[in-house]
Formats: C-alpha cells, structure tokens, sequence
C-alpha cells in the first residue's frame, strides 16, 4: 500500500471509527466480537482501497460488516455460545419506572437472532428503505420485510412490555 | 408498527450500540498489516494452484472440446406463462397481474409474492402501520378481493395444486419454522418437522407432488435432503453427493415440473451462482454451477430450463426475459412489454412466472 493511500485509509478510519464501532457493537452485542467484525471489514476495506475509496469505502465497509456477521452466524450452525458482559437473566419490570422498560428492550435486542437484530438495525437505526437493507444483506426486500416482521413479533414475545406499555399510555 | 414501539426499538439499538470504541490508529494498522498478511498467503495459494492447474489441463488437453454456447436446434417447448410485474419499491407498492380470462393486466395496490399454478390468484403483502409492517394475503386477481392471513410469516409459495401456500420457508426456518396458509380462509399452521424439529432445517420448498424438501446447511444433520409431507412425517431421504460445493444461503430454491431437479441461487439480485441438483435414486447430485451475471431466476420454464431475467443492474428492460438451459446457457428470449402503459415506468423491479394450463402463451407473450 503506498503512502498516500495509507494516509487517506488513516484519515478515513478516524474519521468514521466511532460510527463503525457503533454499527458493530448493534450487530454483535458484544464488545470483542464488535472489535473482530470492525477490524475484519477493515482489513477487507484496505485491500481494496484505491477501487472503494473513489466510490463510497463506508457503503463497502458497512456492506462486509453485515455480511461477514450473517456469515458467522450460519457458520457457526445457528447455536451460537456468546459470551455476554451481562447476565442474560430478564428482569421484572416496574411498570412506573421508564428506565426498566428500557432495560427489557435491550436485553430483548440481544436475545435476536443476528440476522433479525441486523435487519432492525438498518430499518430503525440507519432508517435505509427495505431495498437499500436488502442490497447491504445481499437478499431480497421480500426477505427484509419478513424478516422485519419476524423481528418485531420476536421482540414483542421477549419483552411483552412493549405492548403493555403501549396500551396503558392509550388508557391514561 | 407504533409510534411508541418504533422509538422504543430505535433507542434501544442506540444504547446497544454505545461504547467506546478502540483507537482508530490501532484499527488502522491492524487493518493495514491483516491485509500484507492475506496478500502473502494468497501469492502463496496461487503458486500451489497455477501449478495443479498446469498438470490437470496437460493430463487432460487431448480429450477436452470446445463447448457450444449458441441455441439449440429445436428450442424448449414450455407451458403456458402466466407474469406479474411488481413495483414495490416505494410505499404503497402495486404490482401488474395478468387476468387470464381476459389478457389484461391489472394494476393491483399490493406486492406480489407469487401467482398460483392456475394464474388466478396470488400472494400479496401490503403495507400497514405507517408502512413499518405488513400483511399478507390471497389475493383473487380477476375480483379484486383479498383473504388476509391471520397473521404475516413472510413471502407465501403456492402448493402445486393451489390448496396451500407456503409461508417463510425461503428463508430461516431454524429460528422462525415455517408456516402453511389456507387460501380460502386465511388461517394459518404451523409445520412440524417431525424429529428434526424445525431449528435443524434451512430451507423448506415444494415437490411437484405436493410434498415439501427441505435442506439442511447448518452442519447439523447428516448431509441430505429430506421429504416430508404435510403432516411432518419424513418420507424420503436423499442423501447429498457433492460435486460442487454446497452453496449457503440459496433463493428461492424451487423444484423442477418433473421433480428431477432442485435449482437453487445464492442470491435474488445478480453476482449470485445457480446450483443444479439432480434428484433421484441415488441422491442428491449437485449437476450444474454457474454464476448468473446480473441474472435474476424466476421460475422453470420447463423440466431442463429456467426462465431468468436480466438485473437492473445491467440496464435491460425489466420485462426482458431470457432462457437458460441448466448450464447456463441463454437457448431463447421473451421480450414482450408486460403491459404498454407500464412499460415506461421504471419502478417495475421484478417477474414472477408461474406455469398455468388453462393460460394461452399469447396472452402472456
């Protein structure tokens, strides 16, 4: 890799670092497996670099980052042992409290499938159209929206707060 | 979906997804060097291929033939064709419908997922709440009416007799199973897999005899397909012979008229591979390999060939369709405007093709 394009890698990494690491870290819930997905795509990013940097390298390096991460999820036969910074035990809500529904959704949001929490994050996240979240996945938009679906009626099955929540907000 | 549910989900993707990250230099140049260490592995890799390359094609040069890529002498007789466009780009989607009673097409307000073997019906999805969710339903083209679905489980398959549709069985069955809609009333089953249990299953697709195939990929189960009918019960085993490699992640994997023959795709939008599998006695044979080159397959148009269409990506007309014996080999062209006040309209984005008898070609072609 020549000098210039180094220093534009560079100056692209710390540019975008932080946004990345956020898209990684939604995907994966974990910290280390966020940090071996970003670098992965990385590593992928800079080989090509001179093609990608002309066009739009984070289109590219968002593109791997989903894929490699569905990937990893059919590679690994679909019973994934991840290991997880917090206990995956689900706790009661306080129906008064604002802050336990909060942590009700996001326990819910990593117990997704990889592939239903990716689907969610680039429909609800990054707010793309179900064509552009199904060009990035490399499927069809029928398959988005199903999956979306899928996602959303699992989420409400994990944390069926979601509804109650929802319903006492119309009744008050 | 709500309002409520809708900021609840995105915030809590927010919160998932804060943290520090790492120090973008590192990042750099730990890119930087995994990439010097792929590129001296690869020359590496190239210099043992070049080499068993040369020796192959020395053992073999003699024997090898040119092979023929221009079309048959006799081209494919298929059935009668039955086409929808779809126009789902945008919300509301709509779709053209083919009423083959008359020969017209009806522009339809819904997504058009698949049209029953008699091109009578379809399986559509709208939109609904704000267009963050969706419904999907039977649709009956030359009324209009639509039976909804008691609930949504993703793209709807007909069965070969247009008794059932087949639901979310194109993709993950593992995590969500896959589901059988009655047309008529809108009620939905679920499928059991018998023993197996839906979570070791991939796939599930329809055999011209009613039956379901289904694949396996994750590693889990012995390397087959298997048969089942619609009560859950294993019928048949086919046990995978591979030649080429087993492909991950097929769409949409759709079984010859015959039944000889699975074709699967690695994906619905060009840059993907077909995959040919002879069924029979003996097994599971993958037969065929090639890339689609901004093809897109949308059905069989016979018991040997496939009706694809060309990608937008490579600038054809939507409505351009080709055919393709199961070497990937184009044997004619269908290029027939699918209706001449739509043709103009580029938000038609896909062609779905079902084989109807009662039909005339020249209604659809």
């Amino acid at each position: 890799m020549q000098a210039e394009d180094r220093a534009d890698f560079e100056a692209f990494v710390v540019a975008r670092s932080h946004a990345l690491f956020r898209t990684a870290l939604t995907l994966t819930g974990h910290r280390q497996q966020a940090e071996d997905l970003l670098q992965i795509a990385l590593v992928r990013t800079v080989r090509h670099w001179r093609r990608v940097s002309a066009d739009n390298p984070e289109a590219y390096l968002r593109t791997v980052m989903y894929r490699q991460q569905m990937n990893w999820w059919r590679q690994r036969g679909r019973r994934p042992e991840t290991p997880l910074p917090v206990p995956p035990d689900r706790g009661q809500a306080d129906s008064t409290a604002a802050v336990d529904l909060s942590l009700l959704v996001d326990t819910a949001l990593r117990r997704l499938a990889p592939r239903q929490r990716a689907v969610l994050t680039l429909r609800y996240l990054e707010d793309l159209s179900v064509e552009d979240a199904a060009e990035i996945l490399g499927c069809s938009p029928g398959t988005v929206r199903s999956q979306t679906v899928r996602a959303l009626r699992r989420l409400r099955e994990l944390c069926p707060e979601l509804d109650l929540r929802q319903n006492e907000g119309i009744h008050r | 979906m709500t309002d409520h549910v809708t900021r609840e989900v995105t915030a809590g993707l927010g919160r998932l997804g804060a943290g520090t990250p790492p120090a973008p230099d590192a990042l750099a140049a730990g890119a930087v060097r995994g990439a010097a260490r792929v590129r001296r592995a690869r020359v590496a890799g190239t210099f043992v291929a070049v080499a068993v390359v040369i020796a192959v094609a020395v053992g073999v040069a003699t024997a090898a033939t040119p092979r023929r890529r221009s079309l048959p002498a006799t081209p494919p007789t298929g059935g009668h064709l039955v086409v929808a466009g779809i126009g789902c780009t945008a919300f509301p989607g709509y779709s053209m419908l083919l009423d083959p009673d008359t020969g017209a097409y009806r522009k339809v307000p819904y997504c058009v997922e698949d049209v029953s073997p008699d091109g009578r019906r379809a399986t559509v999805s709208e939109y609904v709440a704000a267009g963050r969710e969706f419904r999907d339903g039977a649709l009956t083209i030359a009324t209009g009416q639509v039976v909804w679905f008691d609930d949504p489980y993703g793209r709807g398959v007909w069965s070969p007799d247009g008794r059932h549709v087949l639901m979310g069985a194109d993709i993950d069955v593992a995590s969500s199973g896959a589901w059988l809609a009655d047309p008529d009333t809108g009620r939905v089953a679920r499928i059991s897999f018998g023993d197996l249990g839906d979570h070791q299953i991939d796939q599930v697709v329809w055999t011209p005899n009613g039956d379901l195939l289904a694949t396996a990929s994750c590693g889990c189960l012995p390397a087959a397909l298997y048969g089942y009918d619609l009560g859950g019960h294993l019928v048949r085993s086919l046990p995978k012979a591979p030649r080429y490699p087993w492909p991950r992640g097929l769409y949409p994997g759709r079984v010859s008229p015959d039944g000889r023959y699975l074709v699967e795709t690695s994906e619905s939008t060009g840059e993907g591979f077909v995959t040919s599998i002879l069924l029979d006695g003996a097994g599971a044979r993958a037969v065929g390999h090639f890339g689609l080159r901004g093809y897109f397959v949308v059905g069989w148009y016979d018991a040997t060939h496939l009706v694809v269409r060309e990608g937008a990506r490579s600038g054809k007309r939507p409505t351009e369709l080709v055919v393709m014996d199961l070497g990937g080999h184009i044997t004619s062209r269908l290029t027939r405007d699918v209706d001449s006040s739509s043709s103009s309209e580029q938000t038609l984005t896909t062609l779905f093709i079902a084989t109807a008898t009662d039909a005339t070609g020249d209604k659809a072609f």
